[in-house]
């Protein structure tokens, strides 16, 4: 890890607002990215990117400087979607409709591009297999990296990854969407 | 490779972060078995497709919102230490009171055994101002006051000089005997009997002024308390173990 990460913690730690400002600017687009995946809704997203900041800030004193930055952050990110979600699951109220209603639509308009099938795919995944997924291929952590961010272990990590894989792969079929793009993948 | 195999390499190669259409051996597999082969392209149309997926742009101002969230967040602080409950308060201040007492018991018993002895002749004053001759002797009477004290032992010496050759004339046995009090009672309640339990006789002994010095004597107005404690003290004294103790380290 770089050390103009650490001098930024470190100037955050001391008080310094401009360093919190930069480092909420250098990580935004990352958290963000990692949210709206997890919640496919813009405004739950920037509200956990913002919530997850401000408990990174709060907590900054607890980051081990030994390991990267990012996964910490993220693993504080992924936490507060996966609460979120969990609320969601347990109040089916409008804002849980609305999103409802709005991916039915999605579906039911047939997905004109791959993007949008995948997007959908992974909505249907548990939240463990999504998010541990969105970390390897999205923001390209290693296992090692996961599994320290989610506290969990490596093997489990790479199994969550695994059945993601081909959780999306038999949804994707099921839509005969990798029927259809197969051929083309082969040609290109 | 069989078609077991080709799946769980296909994974380890994507964990690499390789491309799977580079790889020899699943190259060679796909191209002699279809269905393996539209596996691997499935792989590849989910990452093609999942690398082709829109992430909407963070709002530009979420730094200035953290900020502002963060900053408007009241500080962590630590509640009030809860006051002691009356059981607890009470337990604690009746404590107090029992040290309290029992070290002014102590002292008390102290003072009547320590026999002190004769201070070293005051010198003659060399100064002859009245008030700087008066504070040297004042100073020369608290001197010899704190070494009086390093003097006084600890009510357990008394046990502790119990251990003695002479046992025949010891006058507080004689004296525990006729009174039928416990051995250990007699010897505190009279410390000032001269005699083989090593207590050395009451005497005033005299200052630099030719008065006698005694330590400071408890005020009046705790005496009746000293004596009720004094009472509860020798209950205990005749009831706990603590004579047995002392009869034992006597003969022992």
């Amino acid at each position: 890890m770089s050390d103009d990460v650490r001098e930024l913690v470190d100037r955050c730690l001391r008080g310094d607002q401009s360093a919190m400002l930069q480092l909420v600017d250098t990580y935004r687009g990352q958290v963000f990215g990692l949210c709206y995946r997890m919640l496919r809704h813009r405004q739950d997203a920037e509200d956990v990117t913002q919530e997850s900041f401000v408990r990174a800030l709060k907590s900054l004193h607890r980051w081990d400087s030994e390991r990267e930055f990012l996964p910490w952050l993220l693993a504080i990110a992924g936490n507060r979607c996966r609460t979120l979600l969990s609320t969601r699951k347990r109040q089916p109220a409008a804002t849980s409709l609305v999103e409802q209603v709005s991916d039915k639509t999605l579906e039911h308009a047939a997905a004109k591009n791959l993007a949008e099938e995948v997007e959908l795919a992974l909505e249907t995944l548990r939240d463990e297999y999504r998010q541990a997924f969105l970390l390897f291929h999205q923001h390209e952590l290693s296992y090692q990296e996961i599994s320290e961010a989610l506290d969990c272990p490596l093997g489990t990590v790479k199994t969550w990854v695994h059945r993601a894989r081909r959780e999306l792969i038999a949804r994707l079929a099921q839509r005969g969407v990798v029927q259809e793009i197969k051929n083309e993948v082969r040609r290109v | 490779m069989k078609c077991d195999e080709f799946e769980t390499h296909l994974d380890e190669i994507l964990d690499e972060r390789r491309r799977p259409e580079w790889d020899a051996q699943l190259r060679e597999h796909s191209a002699c078995c279809p269905r393996c082969r539209d596996l691997a392209s499935a792989y590849g149309v989910l990452l093609e497709g999942f690398r082709s997926m829109k992430t909407p742009e963070c709002p530009a101002d979420m730094s200035t919102r953290v900020l502002e969230s963060h900053l408007s967040r009241p500080r962590l602080t630590f509640p009030a230490r809860a006051a002691l409950p009356a059981a607890a308060a009470a337990a604690l201040f009746s404590t107090a009171a029992a040290i309290l007492v029992a070290v002014f018991l102590t002292r008390d018993a102290q003072h009547e055994q320590v026999a002190l002895v004769a201070p070293p002749v005051a010198q003659a004053p060399i100064a002859q101002d009245p008030v700087a001759q008066a504070k040297v002797k004042q100073i020369e009477q608290i001197k010899f006051e704190l070494e009086q004290w390093k003097k006084v032992p600890l009510v357990g010496a008394v046990f502790a000089s119990a251990a003695d050759n002479d046992k025949s004339t010891d006058p507080y046995e004689e004296l525990a005997k006729g009174t039928g009090r416990s051995l250990a009672n007699v010897v505190l309640r009279m410390p000032g009997i001269a005699g083989p339990r090593g207590v050395r006789p009451l005497q005033p002994s005299y200052g630099p002024e030719g008065v006698g010095v005694w330590p400071t004597q408890m005020s009046d107005e705790l005496r009746p308390v000293t004596a009720s404690v004094t009472e509860t003290f020798d209950l205990i004294l005749d009831t706990l173990p603590i004579t047995f103790w002392a009869s034992n380290t006597r003969d022992s």
